[in-house]
């Protein structure tokens, strides 16, 4: 039972940092139609730099998101400007083509640069335990989880609250209408694109000391999100939050109860794939 | 206040209009009449900056505007009520007014645009917080012209605003525009009903297969013989 109590709350962890990645992807795909197949690749730049951070300058890799989230932003900005904005009317094909170009670009570059090796990053609170009652939980992916939550609670409430929020609704819904009424569609969506890749400034960081580095680690992060994302529904933000908390659950309980084990990580497409049949607009909608 | 000369656009290297030339005066009431397919839409697209023009020039307030980004032109104060209103229908009645907002122009005069479009349709005050996707026909175009009228417009320009609408209901909407007319507001009407648009209208222009076919006061064309026996049915 203890076993299966620490399984739940592991998968509850991570599934909130799936639930955070998958949101950003969510909220840049309802402002500018694209889907991004680096998205996962970015974080994982974003892991590294706290790599960086650890082992160069001697940074604690929660100190360091200081520095990597506005750089990730700015960064994201840039590659909105430069390579994003230009395919904006363009068919998904290309977008597909040119964003899984820059995904193996970003690979191929983080394997020149760290090499093929698993590296890992400590933090101040590697080796740190929390014991709540029946389960004891290592403190790192807690704070991963608690920060996610934060995040996406704050994501909301900007959406929800403020004139640029509304803004990014509006040009969501019809960016045509959202011009004629004087917004800058162009300037929303690259804010939009660079405050995603700026959360993912955040989430690498948050993670690097939870999981294993290796430059190919993207492409997991990636598919994770694109699931829990089309999981969640198109426009729906809070679907997209209970969609990663499912995928996260079943990743961490296949991972403990699934035989072969070799099937475990095929168990959370296993599920998208029902969830599609019974569910096509998303665990939300009816 | 509103000078186009000599406009040609399309899609895909097929000119839709050709050579079209229009005057708006300031405190005028301009209608663009004509029938579906006529080029009305498409020449608002260039005035409104959503479509390239492939020649000719938009001046707005003695300033070159021609295909200059939409929401710069918005700030000029040229303010467009879209066709089909394309209210974003997710978000709430005063959502869509606040987003009218925009304009840094317009911006400082929110609360009294606010109260101004309130009072002018009472109706919008009372369903402030209900989705605009649940509104009828006539409360949505109430919305979608409260929305254009808090961008602090100069000249206000509404693509085809009786769509969808009973007669009464249009005559409704066509009263209100008589009524910010008169406390200042220059509009620019485009419609295909012809008699109910010349009425509250000074001037009007008539577009034929991409092109001015007639154009004159709005009276003497309500008396033209071609315009009563092609558009009103008389």
């Amino acid at each position: 039972m203890d076993t299966f109590l620490q399984v739940l709350t592991q998968g509850a962890v991570l599934g909130g940092v799936y639930a955070l990645i998958a949101l950003a992807l969510a909220i840049v795909y309802s402002v500018t139609h694209q889907l991004n197949f680096a998205h996962g690749d970015l974080m994982a730049v974003a892991m590294y730099l706290a790599l960086v951070g650890s082992h160069a300058l001697g940074l604690d890799p929660y100190v360091s998101i200081a520095l990597i989230a506005p750089i990730m932003f700015f960064a994201g900005f840039l590659l909105f400007r430069v390579v994003f904005a230009s395919m904006l009317h363009a068919p998904h094909l290309v977008v597909i083509q040119v964003t899984l170009a820059l995904s193996f670009v970003i690979q191929s570059t983080l394997l020149l640069a760290f090499s093929a090796n698993f590296q890992t990053v400590h933090s101040v609170l590697s080796g740190e335990i929390l014991n709540l009652g029946p389960v004891s939980l290592s403190a790192a992916p807690v704070l991963a989880f608690t920060v996610s939550i934060v995040l996406g609670v704050l994501a909301f409430v900007v959406i929800r609250y403020t004139d640029f929020g509304r803004r990014v609704l509006a040009v969501a819904e019809d960016s045509e209408a959202a011009a004629l009424s004087g917004i800058n569609v162009a300037l929303v969506q690259a804010l939009v694109f660079a405050t995603a890749v700026g959360v993912l400034g955040v989430a690498g960081p948050l993670v690097a000391p939870i999981l294993v580095l290796q430059p190919t680690a993207g492409l997991h992060l990636t598919l994770i999100s694109f699931i829990v994302f089309i999981l969640g529904g198109a426009n729906n933000y809070i679907g997209t939050l209970v969609a990663g908390l499912i995928i996260g659950l079943s990743e961490a309980l296949s991972s403990l109860y699934m035989r072969p084990a070799e099937f475990a990580a095929a168990v959370p497409y296993l599920i998208f794939t029902i969830f599609l049949l019974v569910r096509p607009k998303g665990v939300l909608e009816r | 206040m509103l000078e186009i000369r000599g406009i040609q656009a399309g899609y895909a290297g097929v000119s839709i209009i050709r050579d079209v030339s229009l005057d708006v005066h300031e405190r005028q009431v301009v209608s663009l009449l004509g029938a579906n397919g006529a080029g009305k839409s498409t020449l608002l697209k260039v005035v409104s900056g959503l479509l390239k023009a492939d020649a000719g020039v938009v001046t707005f307030c003695g300033e070159d505007i021609t295909n200059l980004r939409p929401d710069l032109i918005a700030e000029r104060g040229l303010i467009q009520v879209p066709q089909g209103r394309r209210l974003f229908t997710r978000l709430s009645v005063i959502d869509n007014l606040l987003l009218g907002n925009s304009p840094r122009r317009a911006r400082p005069q929110r609360n009294a645009l606010l109260e101004r479009v309130l009072t002018m349709f009472p109706i919008l005050a009372e369903r402030r917080s209900q989705l605009t996707g649940t509104l009828s026909g006539g409360q949505q175009q109430m919305v979608a012209i409260g929305r254009a009228l808090m961008g602090a417009p100069r000249l206000l320009v509404l693509d085809e605003p009786s769509i969808g609408l009973s007669p009464s209901i249009t005559q409704e909407v066509l009263d209100q525009l008589t009524t910010l007319n008169r406390s200042g507001l220059t509009v620019l009407l485009v419609e295909q009903n012809v008699a109910q648009a010349l009425s509250v209208s000074n001037r009007g222009y008539i577009l034929e297969n991409g092109a001015i076919a007639l154009d004159g006061e709005a009276d003497a064309l309500r008396r033209d013989e071609r315009i009563r026996k092609a558009y009103l049915g008389v």
